[in-house]
C-alpha cells in the first residue's frame, strides 16, 4: 500500500511539473488561445477576430480594433498541443494614405496575403505576380480585410512582389500599387 | 553456508523484483535469528541444529518465495520505480521552476538603479498600454550627460506565455533623430522593468511613442528636475 500511495505521489508530481513546464514554454490547448496570448505580448489588445484560416495542422487567426491589425499562426505539436508560428501585426493602418494596404505571412509551408481596404469602395484588388503566374483575386471581405492563402512547395517560393490593383464595383480602377 | 542463508537465498531467488530480495531477506534472516535464539534457550539446541530447525519450521522456500513474489508485485516494483526516477526528476524541474520564478520576481520588485548615473527626477507617470499599465519611474543622468528613464510595466492581464516580446514604446527625441529603444532589465510573470537612455532634449519635452499608437508629450520642466 505504502508504494501503491508513492507512485499516486509520484505520478502527480511529475503531471504538476509536466503541466507547468508546458504553460511556461507556451503550449496551449486550443489554436485560438495561443494566438491570443501571443497578441498579449505583443501589447496588442484588445482586438475583435475578424477571421480564421486552417489548413491541414497550421491555424491562422486575423485580429483587428481600430488602429491595429495582426495576422498570427499557431501550429499542432504532439498531438493535442498548439505552439506559435509567428505573425506580423501592423500599427497605425487607420492613418494610411493608400487606399489599400498590403500584408503578407509566411511560415514555410503556406503564404497568407492580407489586404485591408481603407476605401469602402473598393470591392476587387487584383494581385498579378508577373512571370506568368496566376493572378491573385481579393473579392471577399470580412470588415474590409482579406485573405487568400497559398501552399507553398518550398519557404523560398513566398514572395508578395507583384502589381496590385483595386477597382470598385464598376470595375473601375481605383488605385494601383507595385510591391515592394 | 549456514541453512539460515541457504534458506534465504532459496526464498529470496523466487522473488522477481531485485530491489525487493535485499529487503525481503534480511527480514528473514532476522526472523530465523529469533527462532534460532529461541530455540536454543528454550529446546537447548546447538547453533546448528537450531538454524536447520528454524529454518525446517518455516516450510518449504520456494512455496514461501512465491506467495512472497505475489505479495511483492514485480510488475509493481517496476512501475514504482520507473515512478519514483521519473519523479525526482520531476521534482529537481519542478523546484528550478520555482527558485527560477522567485529569482525573476526579486529581480523585478527591486529598484532600477542605473550604474554611473544619479536620480534626477522622480517621475511616476502612469500609461495604460493595451490592458498593462506602464509606470515611469524615475529620471536619471548618468555620468556622461545623457538621460535615462526607468519605468516598470506591470501586466494586467495573465501572463503572455508564446514568448513573444516587442520594443512597446519609444522615445523620438527631435523629428530628425531615431527612436529609442527600451533595454529590459527584468522579466516576471507579474511584470517587467527596463530603462530608456537618450540624449536631452533641447525642448525640454519628450515624445513617446507606444505600440498602440498613442503618443505621450512629457515636459521635463514638470518633473522638478534636481540640477
Amino acid at each position: 500500500m505504502k508504494r501503491k500511495r508513492e507512485i499516486v505521489a509520484g505520478i502527480a508530481l511529475i503531471l504538476i511539473t509536466l503541466v507547468l513546464l508546458g504553460w511556461i514554454s507556451g503550449y496551449y490547448l486550443s489554436p485560438q488561445a495561443c494566438v491570443e496570448d501571443s497578441l498579449r505580448g505583443l501589447y496588442f489588445s484588445p482586438a475583435e477576430k475578424i477571421d480564421e484560416v486552417q489548413i491541414g495542422d497550421r491555424y491562422y487567426y486575423l485580429y483587428a480594433n481600430d488602429h491595429q491589425y495582426a495576422l498570427h499562426g499557431a501550429e499542432k505539436t504532439a498531438g493535442i498541443f498548439y505552439i506559435t508560428t509567428g505573425g506580423s501585426t501592423h500599427n497605425d493602418y487607420a492613418d494610411a494614405d493608400e487606399a489599400f494596404q498590403i500584408d503578407g505571412l509566411s511560415d514555410g509551408k503556406n503564404q497568407l496575403f492580407v489586404i485591408h481596404r481603407s476605401q469602402p469602395e473598393i470591392m476587387k484588388v487584383e494581385m498579378d505576380p508577373g512571370k506568368g503566374r496566376p493572378v491573385i483575386v481579393f473579392d471577399q471581405w470580412e470588415h474590409d480585410f482579406s485573405i487568400k492563402i497559398q501552399q507553398l512547395e518550398n519557404s523560398e517560393e513566398a514572395t508578395w512582389e507583384g502589381t496590385y490593383r483595386a477597382y470598385d464595383a464598376q470595375g473601375n480602377l481605383v488605385e494601383e500599387q507595385i510591391y515592394p | 553456508m549456514n541453512p539460515i542463508e541457504t534458506y534465504v537465498q532459496a526464498v529470496t531467488a523466487q522473488v522477481h523484483f531485485f530491489l525487493d530480495r535485499g529487503r525481503i531477506g534480511d527480514e528473514l534472516r532476522a526472523h530465523l535469528q529469533d527462532s534460532v535464539e529461541d530455540l536454543m534457550q528454550e529446546e537447548g539446541l546447538t547453533l546448528e541444529q537450531a538454524q536447520a530447525e528454524a529454518a525446517a519450521r518455516m516450510g518449504d522456500p520456494q512455496a514461501v518465495g512465491r506467495e512472497l513474489n505475489r505479495i511483492h508485485h514485480p510488475l509493481l516494483g517496476w512501475l514504482w520505480l520507473i515512478t519514483m526516477s521519473c519523479a525526482a526528476i520531476a521534482g529537481i524541474v519542478f523546484v528550478y521552476l520555482l527558485l527560477t520564478a522567485g529569482w525573476n520576481e526579486i529581480q523585478y520588485l527591486l529598484p532600477m538603479t542605473p550604474e554611473h548615473a544619479e536620480k534626477i527626477a522622480t517621475v511616476n507617470e502612469k500609461i495604460e498600454l493595451a490592458g498593462h499599465t506602464v509606470t515611469l519611474d524615475a529620471l536619471w543622468k548618468s555620468d556622461e550627460g545623457e538621460l535615462i528613464l526607468t519605468y516598470h510595466i506591470r501586466n494586467k492581464l495573465s501572463y503572455s506565455r508564446s514568448g513573444w516580446s516587442v520594443n512597446f514604446f519609444s522615445i523620438q527625441n527631435g523629428d530628425d533623430s531615431l527612436p529609442v529603444y527600451p533595454y529590459f532589465e527584468a522579466t516576471s510573470f507579474f511584470g517587467s522593468k527596463g530603462m530608456l537612455t537618450f540624449t536631452a532634449p533641447a525642448s525640454d519635452v519628450i515624445e513617446l511613442s507606444l505600440i498602440d499608437g498613442q503618443r505621450v508629450s512629457l515636459d521635463l520642466k514638470e518633473w522638478e528636475l534636481k540640477k
